[in-house]
């Protein structure tokens, strides 16, 4: 059974070792209490743990999924650091930036002020940002969703690359 | 830096390992060849690093002079459609534009009629999540009971036709989110903005935008950062 089969290697040798086994418990619980506070919070324009209280049933999800995918990131990136094995850092960044970015874009002044920058707020034009902010606060599962994929995708190369040169 | 060779595009970290390479891998093919001939320089990972800085850096700091008022590329052609409808700027320290307000129990009125004590003028879309927080945080935190001990008045305005999208009416909104603390008081008033009104106090269609309006009817204050997140202030400013 191919599937899955770097994942696998890497996830089977770096859980035998309980030192990465307790850093990876760890960074988890950390991120994914920062993502429960960050998402809710984001669309305020601020980092407040009083906005914990309007987070949705996805944003949770997504927070636990977020804050392991992170965890695991950089425990493997630490692990491959030690074999000397080159990873590639972009994938974890990008996945980190859309799945906060999307909350922050949905109600913040980010898009009013790019769009202004732009000459696109005029009375007569009945309106580009809010449309595009609309947009944001309808959809962002399916951001969330591209950036667990963007984590994964990045996952597998880091794995595939630590699984090459560590099997045996 | 790095560089590559020009027939196969292999990587090498010098001159003598690209020459070992080319002597290896072309040489028969190639001939004799000047170093100079067989390496292509590649942009290293230091300056291609600094090229992608460099070009989030630069649109971020003109979007920040644009966005205070320093740069403004097309302000001529906004100023000339806000002449053609009749929009007037509002600026902090000048007297609040007069705008009518079609309350939610069906009366209109006008904010030159609540001069004699300050208002809190919030413009806000009902459907955008920060808004609506913001009305429970206020609410649920008692906030806004600070506001009506120091004689203020907080009118929450939707912005005309919530800018465009669908959201709950205004009187849904604050009985949904303000809670029963919001129900038949005086000093809350929920209604709905015309056009002008909303291109007058939100020309950049912020999704919310608050002003303080002193007792004599002067803007003290602004931001369109969100209320709650200011809420503070503003309970000093009035």
């Amino acid at each position: 059974m191919y599937l899955l089969k770097y994942e696998r290697i890497v996830m089977h040798t770096l859980l035998k070792n309980r030192c990465y086994t307790f850093l990876l418990v760890i960074l988890s619980t950390i991120f994914t209490a920062i993502y429960l506070i960050l998402l809710p919070s984001l669309p305020n324009g601020t980092i407040n743990p009083m906005f914990i209280e309007f987070i949705t049933p996805i944003q949770i999800i997504f927070s636990v999924i977020f804050g392991i995918m992170i965890g695991l990131m950089i425990t493997l990136n630490i692990y491959a650091a030690k074999l000397k094995i080159h990873t590639s850092k972009g994938g974890p960044i990008a996945g980190v930036l859309i799945g906060t970015l999307v909350n922050a874009l949905c109600c913040t002044p980010i898009i009013p002020s790019i769009l202004v920058f732009f000459g696109a707020s005029t009375p007569v034009l009945f309106a580009y940002s809010p449309h595009i902010q609309a947009f944001f606060e309808q959809n962002y599962p399916y951001f969330y969703i591209l950036s667990f994929l963007i984590f994964f995708a990045a996952f597998h190369y880091t794995a595939k690359s630590i699984s090459c040169c560590k099997r045996g | 830096m790095s560089t590559k060779c020009k027939f196969c595009n292999k990587k090498m970290e010098s001159d003598s390992g690209l020459l070992m390479h080319f002597n290896d891998k072309h040489r028969s093919e190639k001939g004799n060849l000047n170093i100079n001939e067989i390496k292509r320089s590649s942009i290293s990972s230091r300056t291609l690093l600094i090229i992608i800085i460099a070009c989030c850096i630069v649109p971020l700091i003109l979007i920040t002079l644009s966005s205070i008022g320093i740069l403004s590329f097309f302000g001529s052609q906004t100023a000339s459609v806000q002449s053609i409808y009749g929009i007037t700027n509002v600026k902090v320290g000048e007297l609040a534009p007069n705008i009518p307000i079609k309350l939610t129990n069906g009366t209109n009125i006008t904010l030159d009629s609540l001069r004699g004590r300050p208002v809190v003028l919030w413009f806000i879309t009902t459907w955008c999540p920060s808004c609506q927080e913001s009305e429970s945080i206020l609410a649920d935190n008692g906030y806004l009971k600070q506001l009506y001990s120091k004689g203020a008045l907080l009118v929450t305005v939707e912005l005309y036709n919530d800018l465009g999208n669908n959201g709950p009416p205004i009187s849904n909104f604050a009985s949904q989110y303000g809670g029963n603390l919001v129900q038949n008081k005086n000093w809350l008033l929920y209604g709905t903005s015309s056009l002008n009104a909303t291109y007058s106090y939100d020309p950049k269609e912020y999704l919310e935008i608050y002003y303080v309006i002193n007792s004599n009817g002067i803007i003290t204050n602004t931001s369109y950062t969100g209320l709650v997140n200011n809420i503070n202030s503003v309970l000093q400013e009035v």
